[in-house]
């Protein structure tokens, strides 16, 4: 799907261009060689966003070189929607970035807008930023976490990795509009409560009014006097009041306005409620292609030795031996049990492909750096599991394993040339 | 006219479900491909690759293939290409086993490179043969383009071709290739893959035949013999069994009936059972996987039966949604499944909670 990158002035790249072929790609180079740089600018090109350990980078102009005014990365890229090749073209200056959308080799853009260029790859891509990255994106570490954790951990990893994990963001933003909704409401009734507590303590209109008309017969029997009169403006001011009470009581804010927030509250928290339900009947429908696809992993590599890779309703995950004898994954060696969690995990992602679009998916996956945390005995499968991830047509792995450099079909190494310096590259 | 016997994929040295006597198996089986091609009388035999499972063979395995080789010696011109799984990852050929076979004299191959070219007379008629072992696409790509036949006939072999037949040049009279263990043949065009020896992968196997290929090619076109080989190990596939909706013991009972249908026509077969179907969670892990396992041994004292666990799990759930991580079609679809009787005032606040996002 990725086909041509270009970075100018991006991190420590002054100026380099990586191809990408279908199949097999390692990225390969030691740490700080510019390995995530790269996978930074192809997330950037498409959503004009970074991630960094699940968090959005709020500052991109961090991303500009030192002492270079901006930054640009050209991204060519296949859209699986009508398989035409589009070309993305973002700058990025100090506060505001650019950018256009062109088909394949034209000149003129077909977007040039920044949100309207994001629009528009949504749309190619036939799904947002969450989701692809989902489908596409194996995060460093994740590999490993999956068979060590309790059952209900699991099950939490497993929604997170499967980018259910929005339901929760979106859920929570409901519910922070509707706790603002309620202290609205709170503050409504709070005054109107208050108002009601006045009216308590002073008279009634008619009460008032019979006052005055009192006053005025005193007036008429004993004539006027100045103390007639400071009792007319004391009774007054209380009507005054009364009336302002009254209307206050009786006005829009507080009579129909508490009832309308009290049926927005009702709504979202039922959304609220849908948002709860929604993540745990996907992952549901999602678990069985999860376990068919980690199953044809696992036993692509391990095929001659074990049966079947099982995960249950209860999370939990069995091997079966070829006599059909289930083996706890406790029991299983090493380098099995690591290549079940291998398997689970870039299963989540085939599995997704294939049943969680509408469109044609994206045949990608990235891998970040895989073989993390695990010895030289652990990890002995991991280039052949590598070389044998068909179900998507391109692979991109980012690593500092060199016995993964054979086990691809295309290779960019990374050499470093001193901090803030631009790597030396090599493609084979 | 030149006959070619064109095999292809032996994998020496593969042994399913780590049998060890499927490691002889392999063995017998590539003896008596040469052997069934000797017996055609041919000019040359192609070979397209993967004679050896893994590019370190075992000497015993190693040796054998010398030993084959050997006897061909003078009697015919062997062409072998390298398969993937003749040198490590990485394009080294000159890591590859083949190099020392080349070295002796018994094979003529592709050397240290991915391609290389012959020419020689056969029958008063100069041939050109040229040799592609496994390479990049664009390696394939930039030779499929390049070589330029001068000679009336011209053969092209490769361990893979993933190209529709109609896409190749036409400029060769037979173009071979292997890599995949089926065989296929398109007349028309030329195009010809034998399949491998022997059964090295039975999911991707089992619906297909493997062949010799045999092809007289003259200036004026091909004529094939086509001769079935089967492995020296009977495989028996049994009919899938489905036990969608089963309980455990109503599963267990369907596929042992399965099995009791077959009969085996050899000793020691290998028995390959698939189980189909979507079974909840429960009945899973209360199958007997072992019984049924024994059940079969019992019955059918196979060399080894194999259960493939295809079914799927799936929980109770009836709702399905079409983009699980779509947040607002899901929302929608979860309304109208559940007839939610506030469907049109959520549908009204959707776009300020989730537009933009």
């Amino acid at each position: 799907m990725i086909r041509k990158l270009r970075l100018r002035d991006f991190k420590v790249f002054s100026d380099q261009e990586f191809e990408f072929n279908p199949g097999t790609t390692a990225i390969v180079g030691p740490n700080g060689a510019g390995k995530t740089t790269i996978l930074e600018a192809i997330e950037f090109a498409l959503f004009r966003s970074v991630t960094r350990k699940e968090k959005a980078i709020k500052k991109v102009e961090e991303v500009i070189q030192h002492t270079r005014r901006k930054a640009t990365i050209e991204l060519e890229f296949e859209a699986p929607i009508n398989r035409k090749i589009y070309r993305v073209v973002r700058t990025i200056h100090p506060g505001e970035t650019n950018a256009d959308l062109f088909l394949e080799k034209n000149k003129e853009p077909i977007a040039s807008d920044p949100k309207r260029v994001d629009t528009e790859i949504v749309k190619l891509l036939g799904m947002d930023k969450n989701a692809f990255s989902a489908l596409t994106y194996v995060r460093q570490g994740e590999i490993f976490k999956l068979s060590r954790e309790t059952p209900s951990k699991r099950q939490s990893e497993l929604h997170s990795m499967m980018g259910l994990g929005i339901y929760d963001q979106k859920k929570e933003l409901v519910h922070k509009d509707n706790l603002k909704l309620g202290k609205t409401l709170k503050g409504l009734l709070a005054q109107k409560e208050q108002l009601e507590s006045i009216r308590k303590h002073l008279p009634e209109k008619q009460e008032v009014e019979s006052a005055l008309t009192v006053l005025s017969q005193m007036e008429e029997e004993l004539g006027k006097r100045t103390e007639f009169g400071q009792l007319r403006i004391i009774i007054q001011r209380v009507n005054e009041s009364v009336e302002l009470v009254e209307t206050e009581l009786a006005s829009k804010n507080l009579v129909k306005r508490p009832q309308e927030l009290e049926g927005e509250i009702a709504i979202a928290e039922h959304l609220e409620s849908i948002l709860e339900a929604i993540p745990n009947i996907a992952e549901g429908q999602l678990r069985p292609h999860v376990r068919t696809e980690a199953r044809t992993i696992f036993l692509e590599i391990f095929g001659d030795r074990y049966g079947d890779l099982a995960i249950d309703d209860k999370y939990e995950i069995s091997l079966y031996d070829l006599q059909g004898n289930r083996v706890p994954l406790k029991a299983a060696s090493g380098g099995e049990d690591v290549c079940v969690n291998f398997a689970l995990r870039v299963a989540v992602n085939t599995a997704l492909q294939k049943h969680s679009s509408a469109g044609p998916p994206p045949g990608l996956i990235i891998l970040d750096e895989p073989g993390a945390g695990l010895d030289k005995e652990r990890r002995k499968w991991l280039p052949e599991a590598i070389a044998g991830l068909d179900v998507v047509n391109q692979v991109i792995v980012v690593t500092h394993m060199d016995e993964l450099k054979g086990a691809t079909n295309e290779l960019i190494e990374l050499i470093p040339q001193g901090k803030g310096r631009q790597p030396l590259v090599e493609l084979k | 006219m030149v006959r070619v016997a064109h095999i292809s994929d032996s994998h020496l040295g593969c042994s399913m479900f780590q049998l060890v006597e499927r490691r002889e198996d392999a063995r017998k089986c590539f003896k008596k491909a040469i052997e069934m091609a000797m017996r055609k009388s041919p000019d040359i035999i192609v070979h397209t690759g993967d004679v050896f499972h893994d590019s370190l063979p075992q000497n015993d395995d190693q040796n054998f293939v010398i030993k084959v080789f050997e006897k061909l010696k003078d009697k015919v011109d062997l062409f072998v290409l390298q398969g993937n799984h003749d040198h490590p990852y990485g394009f080294r050929y000159n890591h590859s086993p083949l190099i020392g076979l080349e070295t002796m004299g018994l094979i003529k191959s592709t050397g240290e490179k991915a391609y290389k070219g012959f020419r020689k007379t056969y029958d008063g008629k100069p041939v050109e043969i040229h040799l592609l072992s496994w390479t990049l696409d664009r390696v394939l790509n930039r030779v499929l383009h390049e070589v330029q036949p001068k000679e009336d006939i011209a053969l092209f072999f490769a361990h893979d071709i993933p190209r529709l037949s109609e896409d190749l040049p036409v400029s060769f009279d037979y173009i071979g290739c292997g890599h995949k263990h089926t065989f296929r043949l398109d007349r028309e065009n030329n195009v010809g893959r034998p399949g491998s020896t022997c059964y090295v992968k039975w999911e991707t196997e089992s619906k297909g035949t493997k062949k010799l290929i045999v092809v007289d090619v003259d200036s004026s076109g091909c004529e094939y013999d086509l001769q079935t080989l089967h492995d020296v190990r009977e495989f028996k596939f049994v009919p899938p069994v489905n036990i969608s909706k089963m309980s455990s013991k109503q599963a267990d009972n369907a596929i042992k009936s399965g099995l009791d249908q077959i009969t085996t026509k050899k000793e020691k077969a290998i028995i390959i059972l698939q189980v189909n179907g979507i079974i909840d969670y429960e009945t899973e892990r209360n199958m007997e996987r072992t019984k049924i396992l024994q059940h079969g041994e019992s019955k059918h004292n196979p060399l080894f039966l194999h259960m493939a666990a295809n079914w799927q799990c799936n929980a109770s759930e009836k709702i399905r949604f079409t983009e699980p991580l779509n947040v607002e079609s899901s929302i929608k679809e979860f309304m109208e499944y559940t007839n939610d009787k506030m469907i049109d005032r959520i549908n009204e606040v959707i776009p300020k909670y989730l537009g933009g996002s």
